[in-house]
């Protein structure tokens, strides 16, 4: 049963709060109680829970793309994730409902009366009730102002220049979808899709991302990695502006991976056992939704080169142990060349001998330092405990290049040396690590025949834990 | 050609720059920012005006303000103040919007003026014949939000009228009423709530039914045999449920199977004949490979759940979990597609999720049977951005997955994490999991102890060492007869290590005075060193240094017993270098500034002056309990209260998890009760009538009369609709009011048959219609009357 929601900032200054009881405390009040019962405020932690009382719960989750932290005031229940998806669930329509990747605290100020709306409907006798963001958006409905009234006029300006380039160009391998039938607005085909919807610029983006996780331990003897996590994390993004009920194909090339039981978005009825997921049908929710979360496992995959191979397109290998005095280390990136990408962006390699601080610091010792010898690509910036750095790549990199560091740390062990770890991150566009793409997509039916949509389909990698050592 | 178009191309590119500045600089002037500071500068007498003006425009800027005084706290301003301005506009203002924020408004102040509420009672009863269905819903909405006592007795009827309303959200409005009078009157409601939820569980809308799910799991949790007609239904429906009440009906519906349905069957596969039901503790199954039979319902339920492990929704991946584990034997659980799907929503790192709670559910699942997730466990090695929450129940994870072919590979991975990780709660736990990794050979045992020895060595940092000392002492005990290069190596440790914390030097005196039992030879010198330090050491390592020297002394008595092979030789206590040394170690400590060590060391003194050796003996070599516990039930398991506590989980996790136990009373399972006939009948309820509806008409017979009573007190009939020209619902309210006229009939199912009819039919019934419009003109001149009445 919740009793009341709060949005603060980092610093816990109350933006927003709602409450569902005449007498559930005000943020303040509430505040100045946690700090005498529950003072350890675990502050590192996603999310955090802490007990006022006998029947008294506090959540608190951190926004994944906002500064901001969600808080609700629960009676005690005994599935905590019950607030915890609930609070998620209550960003997500906020970010959707706003149309916005982060949600600045100005939006938030400034629409108190919609967000209080929005939660007057989500919730009702204290328990979640509307969470549909279709209905929500009947209930409460998005204000048009002006300023989207003109960036969407641009917006459809520039999209008719580029959907004549990509005519010309024909390098979208999409097929123009032929509505063939017109259904009746005043019938609702599917729950979470108003019905009669009508967009004067019909607008189809399938956004694919997919995030490296990968933890490679070096085998010293062999001279190779040995993998102890390889995990990648992918989504499909849509979003979808179709007029009309339409049903659409997505088709994916799954390049040969088995996504297992990916989490689907509910218009795609995974229940019914129809769907295969390399060409999924769906009646697509209006606005941004995200149709499919999956993992590919490449743990369980028993030969090393098939993970290597899928790791995205760049590759580190170090060595150690160089150099007369034994304590020069080289590290060298392939970034492998593709055609759909010309550079990965904002590549940067952390390098460090500090896992084994604690060594480092201790006896008479004297200090290590890093010391780069040369580089062949970007600039090294050393942290301040003289052990790790940055090495920082230019904003876009080329690829098909074979950047190399070589530096030294001055008066180190040879178990120090051992230690060198690296992290790696960076981002580029145009492929996925895993090779999935889309190969089309159709609208089977429910658009009217005389809108030609404009899709467009756009694939982003990303590292998330790129850890070697 | 080309470059023409080129250069319109650019022309264009740069016209659309210049109007996306165009727009932003408008938004600055007409967005919302602009509008916000305008809001910001109205004044509390400004806004009292607002509210009172006949501009709806106006009266919308002032509810607006009104609500962001609420969302932002705002003290400066008195809310309570302006309730009569506010809550006046719920009748006159036509807007939506501005009712929805005086809705919000009444639910923080309504409780406070009473008495104005209720003068708002009656324009919103008024709207609750509006004829948009969102208006209808929010009245009833508002309506039971007002939580005044005097009041129940009208929401009540308005909600029996509701019930039968044509639009779902309407209906969804009504459990959502019902659930808020349940919770303010409990038992005085029970038979009013009652017979009305049973009327929403039968309802042919998914969204109502979500509602009314809702309202069974807060007010009725154990009235389960509302659910056994409905059963079937929602088995299939329960897809289309919204998520959270997906989550409350699965729940529900295990509870549900495990009061109601027969326990699956297990069919010994090497002895056919061998049959069992399925035991209550979950690893206790007799066979060691065996045939499941499900209850035929039990598997429809567990065939959807199966199906819906899609789901976006975290909560629902984890009660799906939950139900099976509780309804199928664990080989079923093994192989279903749920632990695939656990092991997917942890497999990534975590630093903004909830995998901590999620991975608290796994653990309990390993513990109970490892082997279910024994294949994945290389989704619980740690990732660098782990939180600290997630990385120490994966720690625990693969504590409990420890087994003879993974312990290598597990042991590696733990030894980078103890040497790297900069988290001293984690350090902690993987230690804890490599003291596991210890138990499984002598060999490993040895390794990691000596790994461990090394790592004291090496690393200053105090905090972790008393945690070192923890696992070395558990491996120890463990294998204590193979440690003595161990203790040796301790030792040095222990000699050369000032860097070493009080409570870790403690930890290893601790350990010689243990070891004394097992090798006696090396201990006395170790006393004999630690002695002449003995005022330099700190607290902790004073009082286990006495203690060191009452065991050994104990200990030496034994054995001299022993060896003299007599039981009542006397002990030499004047003659033993040992007891010298035992009473130097007291003497020392009779001057000690610290109350405990004086006590402890006069009482020992006086044991040993006494000669009372047997029970010196038994305080000091009673066998301790290792101080790190295997995670895993090694004996099948019934949860109790308590069992489940060394795994650590969260207090309302493991409330959660602890599975109910499957209802033995025979007379209740019997699938007779549980199946009656009709209830086979009733997919065909939701397009027709029959038998099945009828159980339900007697309850809505009364509530009808009732209704059609009370008519002349209650100013909304259904009579405003009959004006209005909107074709279908002026169709539909119709007709229930003209059937509920006819008791005869089982009116109820009325309205959803007029949902499936076709034109003609109910073209038919318009003209019936019509001819009950006359008689509810009398109505509603009655109703007028009693509206002046309300105002006044």
């Amino acid at each position: 049963m919740f009793l009341a929601f709060y949005i603060t900032n980092l610093n816990h200054a109350l933006v927003f709060q709602f409450l569902l009881n005449h007498d559930s405390p005000s943020f303040k009040a509430l505040w100045a109680k946690m700090q005498t019962v529950a003072p350890e405020d675990a502050s590192g932690h996603s999310w955090f829970k802490a007990d006022l009382g006998k029947d008294l719960q506090v959540y608190k989750t951190k926004s994944r793309s906002s500064d901001l932290l969600y808080w609700c005031l629960v009676t005690r229940q005994p599935n905590p994730l019950e607030p915890i998806t609930f609070l998620e669930t209550f960003e997500s329509t906020l970010l959707n409902y706003f149309d916005k990747e982060k949600l600045p605290i100005s939006k938030l100020v400034n629409n108190q009366d919609r967000i209080a709306l929005l939660l007057n409907s989500m919730v009702d006798a204290n328990e979640p009730a509307t969470i549909d963001l279709n209905k929500l958006k009947e209930i409460v409905p998005s204000r048009e102002d002006l300023s989207k009234v003109l960036s969407s006029t641009a917006s459809t300006l520039s999209n008719r220049i580029q959907t004549r380039d990509a005519l010309q160009s024909k390098n979208s391998g999409m097929l123009p979808g032929i509505g063939i039938s017109v259904r009746s607005t005043d019938h609702q085909a599917v729950p979470w899709r108003t019905p009669g919807v009508k967009h004067s610029n019909n607008e189809l983006y399938v956004d694919m991302i997919e995030r490296i996780h990968v933890v490679l331990q070096k085998n010293k003897k062999a001279n190779r990695f040995n993998v102890v996590r390889a995990v990648l994390e992918g989504s499909v993004d849509l979003r979808s502006q179709l007029t009309g009920d339409p049903l659409i194909a997505l088709n994916l090339d799954l390049a040969g991976h088995d996504l297992g039981i990916p989490a689907l978005h509910e218009c795609c009825e995974a229940h019914l056992n129809t769907q295969e997921l390399n060409e999924l049908h769906f009646v697509p929710p209006d606005g941004t939704f995200r149709l499919m979360q999956y993992t590919i496992d490449l743990e369980t995959s028993t030969t090393r080169s098939k993970v290597l191979s899928n790791i995205g397109l760049v590759s580190v290998h170090y060595d150690t142990g160089l150099g007369s005095m034994a304590d020069e280390f080289e590290i060298r990136v392939n970034v492998a060349s593709s055609q759909h990408s010309k550079h990965v962006e904002d590549l940067d390699i952390f390098v460090t001998f500090g896992a084994l601080s604690t060594s480092v610091t201790q006896g008479a010792a004297p200090a290590c330092k890093l010391n780069v010898l040369r580089n062949t690509h970007g600039h090294f910036e050393n942290s301040i405990d003289n052990v790790s750095g940055h090495w920082i790549f230019d904003k876009e990199t080329q690829t098909g290049t074979l950047p190399i560091l070589r530096g030294c740390l001055e008066h180190a062990t040879p178990s120090q040396m051992e230690s060198l770890m690296l992290i790696v991150s960076y981002s580029n566009k145009g492929e996925l690590p895993s090779g999935i793409r889309v190969q089309s997509v159709n609208i089977l039916s429910g658009m009217p025949r005389n809108i030609t949509p404009f899709k467009g389909v756009k694939y982003q990698a990303k590292t998330g834990d790129f850890q070697l050592r | 050609m080309v470059d023409s178009i080129t250069r319109i191309t650019s022309a264009l590119e740069s016209a659309r720059e210049l109007t996306l500045e165009a727009a932003a600089v408008a938004s600055s002037r007409f967005g919302e920012t602009s509008y916000h500071r305008y809001s910001q500068n109205i004044t509390p007498e400004g806004l009292r005006s607002l509210l009172n003006s006949r501009n709806d425009r106006e009266v919308r800027d002032g509810m607006k303000k009104v609500a962001s005084l609420l969302a932002s706290d705002d003290s400066t301003v008195n809310l309570e103040t302006y309730f009569a301005d506010v809550v006046k506009n719920v009748g006159l203002s036509t807007d939506i919007k501005v009712k929805r924020l005086v809705s919000i408004y009444l639910l923080r102040y309504a409780a406070k003026q009473p008495n104005l509420a209720l003068l708002a009672v009656n324009s919103i009863q008024k709207s609750l014949a509006d004829s948009d269905s969102q208006s209808r819903a929010l009245a009833l909405k508002m309506l039971s939000d007002i939580k005044i006592p005097s009041l129940y007795p009208i929401v009540l009827h308005s909600v029996k009228k509701a019930i039968t309303d044509s639009a779902p959200e309407v209906r969804c409005a009504v459990c959502f009423a019902l659930l808020k009078i349940y919770r303010e009157q409990r038992e005085h409601v029970v038979e009013d709530v009652t017979p009305l939820l049973k009327d929403l569980l039968a309802d042919s809308d998914v969204t109502v039914i979500s509602s009314a799910v809702v309202l069974l799991k807060e007010a009725f949790p154990d009235s389960l045999e509302f659910l056994h007609g409905h059963f079937r239904r929602y088995c299939e429906i329960l897809p289309q449920l919204t998520q959270y009440s997906q989550v409350y009906l699965i729940d529900l519906l295990t509870l549900y199977c495990k009061t109601f349905v027969q326990k699956p069957v297990l069919k010994d596969l090497s002895n056919p004949s061998q049959i069992s039901a399925l035991p209550d503790a979950f690893n206790a199954v007799p066979f060691a490979t065996y045939d499941v039979v499900f209850d035929s319902d039990l598997e429809l339920f567990l065939q959807t759940i199966d199906n819906m492990l899609h789901s976006p929704n975290p909560a629902v991946v984890v009660s799906i979990s939950k139900a099976l584990f509780e309804l199928t034997p664990p080989v079923t659980f093994k192989n279903s597609r749920a632990t695939g799907v656990l092991a997917r929503l942890v497999s990534s790192p975590s630093f903004y999720s909830d995998h901590g709670i999620i991975l608290q559910c796994i653990l309990m699942y390993c513990a109970v049977d490892p082997t279910t997730f024994s294949p994945l466990l290389k989704k619980f090695f740690l990732f660098p951005s782990d939180d600290a929450c997630a990385a120490i129940y994966k720690l625990k994870i693969i504590a409990t997955l420890i087994d003879n072919n993974n312990v290598k590979q597990i042991a590696q991975e733990l030894k980078f994490y103890i040497s790297t990780d900069q988290r001293p709660e984690i350090v902690q736990e993987a230690l804890n999991s490599l003291a596991v990794c210890g138990t499984v050979s002598q060999r490993l045992s040895m390794h990691i102890s000596k790994w461990l020895l090394s790592q004291i060595a090496k690393s200053n940092a105090s905090t972790s060492l008393e945690s070192y000392v923890g696992v070395i002492r558990f491996l120890i005990q463990e294998y204590p007869s193979k440690h003595l290069g161990t203790m040796v190596h301790l030792f040095e440790t222990l000699r050369s290590g000032s860097f070493l914390s009080g409570s870790a030097k403690a930890g290893i005196v601790w350990l010689f005075g243990e070891f004394a039992t097992i090798n006696f030879a090396i201990c006395p010198d170790v006393l004999r060193i630690l002695l002449p330090g003995f005022s330099s050491e700190p607290k902790e390592t004073r009082i286990q240094i006495v203690l060191l020297a009452a065991k050994i002394l104990s200990c030496d008595v034994e054995y001299s017993k022993a060896k003299d092979g007599a039981s009542d030789a006397v002990y030499d206590l004047e003659n033993s270098r040992i007891h010298k040394l035992a009473q130097t170690a007291f003497y020392l400590a009779k001057f000690d500034e610290d109350f405990d060590i004086r006590d402890c060391a006069r009482m020992f003194s006086s044991l040993f002056e006494k000669q009372k050796f047997e029970v010196a003996s038994l305080l000091l070599q009673a066998p301790k309990p290792p101080s790190i516990r295997c995670m895993t039930f090694d004996a099948p398991v019934t949860f109790e209260i308590g069992s489940m506590a060394r795994l650590g989980l969260d207090h309302d996790m493991e409330d959660y998890l602890n599975p109910s136990s499957w209802n033995s009373d025979q007379t209740d399972k019997s699938s007779e009760l549980r199946k009656p006939a009709d209830l086979k009948d009733y997919s065909k309820f939701q397009k027709s009538f029959s038998s099945a509806s009828f159980s339900n008409a007697g309850d809505y017979r009364e509530s009808a009369q009732s209704r059609s009573g009370d008519s002349e007190k209650m100013p909304n009939t259904p009579s405003r609709v009959f004006t209005s020209s909107v074709g279908k619902k002026y169709q539909l309210q119709t007709l229930d009011d003209f059937f509920s006229e006819v008791p005869t009939r089982a009116s109820k199912p009325v309205r959803r048959v007029v949902i499936e009819e076709d034109e003609t039919s109910s073209e038919g019934e318009t003209s019936d219609a019509s001819t009950s419009e006359e008689e509810y003109s009398d109505d509603e001149t009655s109703e007028e009357d009693s509206e002046d009445e309300n105002l006044e």
